[in-house]
């Protein structure tokens, strides 16, 4: 098999980890801002840690490798669909924050439109598998 | 063997130089002071002599000269032995680009060194930290132990200095790869109609920039007492202009000395 469809699915391996990570730290900011039992916050981070942000990185390094290799830089559909993977990866690093300052800081309030974030982050999977899968505008 | 030039930029090409220059950092991390200064020094030096018979004439001694003069230097300052490993990349480039590979039976090892080099340079110039130190210290301040250590779950110094730390790097790979693209690979791709350089930095700045705006709201957010919005702004669009995130790092240690004054 080529390199290239090893590398593909090695990014939506990762794709899949990360989705399911942010989605339970979206969940949890959501649902403890108010009184965050100290062992579920650090629960999350720990797996924050150890799972969705080693895949946040893997998905960019095998999806850059993969649009590498098989030449896609210069598509649309790569450009709309890495608006959208840069909005996905900064709302991580923005609720990585928020969940530390939970952490240390008890009581401090969620995001007020939290249930909105949770329904941005499936409308920006469900694009990003569209774009991925479909390639619109591309010769396949 | 005949050599393509310049060396096809592929995605094993790209990742396994920068993951070699990541275990460099990671094995000379462990080398202790002023041993490390002095080895990385040194071995500035003789990479600088690797081209010595490449090809190039006397601009190969005034090459090798003019790294024995940074390497002398990189004894007492890191920034001095950064500086000699930007200079090797380019030679790199130029050697990739001549068809005279630094390891003559390997042919894209020279542009191999072109995309590991900067990455080690950018280590110096941050003061090539010890990395396992780094990562000992994130994990020493983990809540659970501190917790087990009846310390403050309040204020997290350590680990609000290590983020810092991070942050600061970030923001140096950020602008220097920008930079190098921007000013280097752009230009070189519309004038001489070389693309090489944008198709290899193109990508590494990509994920440079992205890993900066994530460390950066992941500080912000966890902070945000700390770093009002024009302090934050600030910071974010400094990224957008090359060499501008070295504007940010006098900011990022006025940071880290309020926190540490914090913490004391």
């Amino acid at each position: 098999m080529d390199t290239y469809l090893w590398l593909k699915a090695l990014h939506v391996a990762s794709a899949l980890v990360f989705v399911g990570g942010l989605l339970a730290q979206s969940v949890v900011l959501h649902a403890l801002a108010e009184d965050a039992p100290p062992h579920l916050v650090q629960a999350v981070r720990r797996w924050d840690r150890l799972a969705t942000g080693p895949a946040l990185l893997l998905v960019w390094g095998f999806g850059l490798a993969a649009a590498s290799s098989g030449g896609w830089f210069t598509a649309p559909w790569l450009m709309a669909k890495l608006v959208v993977v840069i909005g996905l990866s900064a709302l991580h690093g923005l609720q990585a924050g928020r969940l530390r300052r939970l952490e240390r800081e008890s009581g401090t309030p969620g995001f007020q439109a939290l249930p909105r974030i949770g329904l941005g982050i499936l409308l920006g999977a469900a694009i990003i598998a569209v774009l991925a899968v479909l390639k619109p505008g591309a010769t396949i | 063997m005949p050599v393509a030039t310049p060396t096809p930029v592929t995605a094993l090409g790209l990742i396994l130089p920068v993951l070699i220059a990541l275990m460099f950092i990671g094995v000379c991390s462990l080398v202790r002071e002023p041993a490390r200064r002095n080895f990385s020094a040194i071995f500035v030096a003789g990479a600088g002599a690797a081209y010595l018979s490449g090809g190039f004439g006397v601009l190969e001694l005034v090459f090798c000269a003019a790294i024995t003069v940074l390497a002398y230097r990189g004894l007492s300052d890191y920034r001095a032995t950064g500086v000699a490993w930007l200079l090797h990349s380019g030679w790199d480039l130029a050697h990739d680009l001549y068809g005279n590979p630094i390891i003559p039976f390997v042919p894209d090892s020279s542009f191999g060194c072109f995309v590991c080099d900067p990455v080690i340079a950018l280590w110096y110039l941050t003061g090539a930290p010890n990395v396992w130190g780094l990562l000992r210290k994130h994990h020493r301040s983990a809540p659970g132990r501190r917790r087990e250590a009846g310390m403050s779950a309040r204020r997290v110094p350590a680990e609000d200095l290590g983020q810092l730390a991070r942050l600061r790097i970030a923001s140096v790979v950020e602008t220097g790869t920008l930079a190098s693209l921007v000013l280097v690979a752009v230009p070189l791709k519309h004038l001489a109609g070389w693309d090489l350089g944008v198709r290899a930095l193109g990508p590494l700045h990509g994920l440079a920039f992205v890993a900066f705006i994530w460390i950066s709201l992941r500080t912000i957010a966890a902070d945000p007492d700390r770093w009002p919005s024009k302090d934050a702004a600030r910071l974010i669009l400094l990224a957008f202009v090359p060499l501008g995130g070295l504007f940010n790092l006098r900011l990022l240690r006025r940071k880290a000395e309020a926190l540490g004054a914090t913490a004391g």
